[in-house]
């Protein structure tokens, strides 16, 4: 489940970046700090990309966006680990 | 929490006027120095395409008149039996008086009428609303409410964060005394939150000087906004927006007893089309029954949203049936509401377009 999601993640950075165009997002690691990079517009791309990718492996419509999304103090979405474990778990809660 | 529940106010008339210019944002592309990119990022993700404003020099209640003036005319309805006429907006005709008492007498209204002015945004159709059908409540028989705003004047006129995104309207709506109709509100505000979307000058704490604008304007994001325009922390609102609509429909819910499935159209404020289909998907609701393209078409029409919604989309379906509905306003204060009304076939015309009348 794990990798599968990272590759989703990574899916939707590379997608959102073909815009954003930010260096450090061509090929981010796991510590790269994706929510400092990007501006609010391009966050709310992401979330828009991964719900769709996530809709299409699961079937299913995953709520990804919460009222923290745009928090920085409390943003699921700092580092693409970050990321991925908060999707991850949020997949695995909802079944 | 305020709920309050009614039992003799029903809505007759919804009309709604937008701005005489449409504006493309592909027009506008250079005005607000977007690149190809960013275009097209606002274009997928916020639903950007095109707005309704004003010329220079028309004022909100300019719109509101049109729309007051054709129900009047259409339902042939005697001024003189208005008993109140409430005016929800942020963009008055002046500081003082209340432009309100100013369209008792340009509508031709009797001096006995109540008339008095609500300053609210994005919430203002819901909890102005709320005001006429108390006033019905507590024995009047006919309100005149009028929502909206020249929200283009609002802004810094470069500011690309916010300055593309709105557009201008005025609504009317028609609010008589009945022997039975049942309608329920849930309302809520939090001025912790006060400094997200805020103007900050021309009040008090903050009175109009020239200066107040020149400084700005030296400042990094100057050539974008003053503090006589408007602010918007996009993010906060994002967040705001997403935590307190989804839990206004469960509040609603409980206090009704209705269910999502019995409901015809929920009619939500329409800041964007991505905050609207995120609380649509979360909630369940269709896209048929929850319209999110206002802001994409007509702009941000801040208290005008809701009944530019009703007609510029859903105006057939509000003439010819018998509809259960949700509307629900959020936005600047914070301040947000929602309620549960049932229309019977009202007259609510196609969107107009202000005619300079």
């Amino acid at each position: 489940m794990n990798d599968m999601i990272k590759l989703l993640v990574l899916e939707s950075i590379e997608e959102i970046n073909k815009d954003s165009q930010i260096e450090e997002l061509y090929s981010p690691s796991f510590d790269t700090n994706f929510f400092d990079l990007v501006d609010s517009l391009a966050v709310l791309n992401f979330i828009l990309d991964i719900e769709q990718r996530l809709e299409g492996h699961f079937g299913r419509y995953i709520q990804i966006a919460n009222e923290d999304v745009m928090d920085a103090s409390k943003t699921p979405f700092r580092t693409v680990k970050d990321i991925v474990e908060f999707i991850t778990r949020t997949v695995e809660s909802e079944g | 929490m305020a709920k309050i529940c009614f039992n003799r106010a029903q809505i007759s008339a919804i009309a709604t006027t937008v701005g005489d210019r449409k504006l493309s944002i592909d027009d506008e592309k250079e005005k607000f120095h977007f690149d190809d990119n960013s275009l097209r990022r606002l274009k997928k993700t916020i639903g950007l395409d095109s707005r309704y404003v004003v010329s220079e020099g028309i004022c909100t209640s300019d719109l509101c008149y049109q729309s007051a003036i054709d129900i009047f005319r259409q339902l042939d309805i005697d001024c003189n039996d208005v008993e109140a006429l409430l005016f929800v907006t942020q963009s008055p005709d002046y500081r003082a008086p209340s432009t309100a008492i100013i369209m008792q007498d340009r509508l031709g209204l009797s001096v006995d009428t109540l008339a008095y002015d609500i300053n609210l945004g994005c919430s203002g159709f819901v909890y102005g609303l709320f005001t006429a059908f108390s006033f019905i409540q507590s024995g009047l028989k006919k309100v005149l409410l009028l929502v909206g705003d020249v929200a283009s004047s609002l802004t810094g006129k470069s500011d690309k964060t916010l300055a593309p995104l709105m557009g201008d309207a005025g609504s009317a709506i028609l609010i008589d005394r009945v022997e039975h109709q049942r309608s329920y509100f849930v309302m809520h505000s939090d001025g912790s939150g006060c400094q997200h979307l805020i103007i900050p000058g021309g009040g008090c704490r903050k009175p109009y000087r020239r200066s107040v604008v020149v400084e700005d304007r030296g400042s990094e994001d100057a050539d974008l906004r003053s503090d006589m325009d408007m602010y918007m922390n996009g993010g906060e609102i994002f967040n705001f927006s997403i935590k307190v609509v989804p839990k206004l429909f469960q509040e609603l819910f409980e206090f009704t007893g209705v269910t999502e499935k019995e409901i015809d159209y929920f009619v939500l404020h329409q800041p964007n089309k991505y905050i609207l289909q995120n609380i649509a998907k979360r909630l369940g609701i269709s896209e048929e029954k929850m319209p999110s393209k206002t802001a994409s078409v007509f702009g941000n029409q801040n208290s005008a949203s809701i009944t530019g919604t009703i007609n510029g989309f859903l105006h057939e379906k509000f003439s010819d049936h018998e509809l259960k509905n949700v509307f629900v306003g959020f936005g600047i204060g914070l301040s947000w509401g929602a309620c549960y009304v049932e229309t019977n076939a009202i007259y609510a015309p196609e969107v107009m377009m202000f005619d300079g009348r």
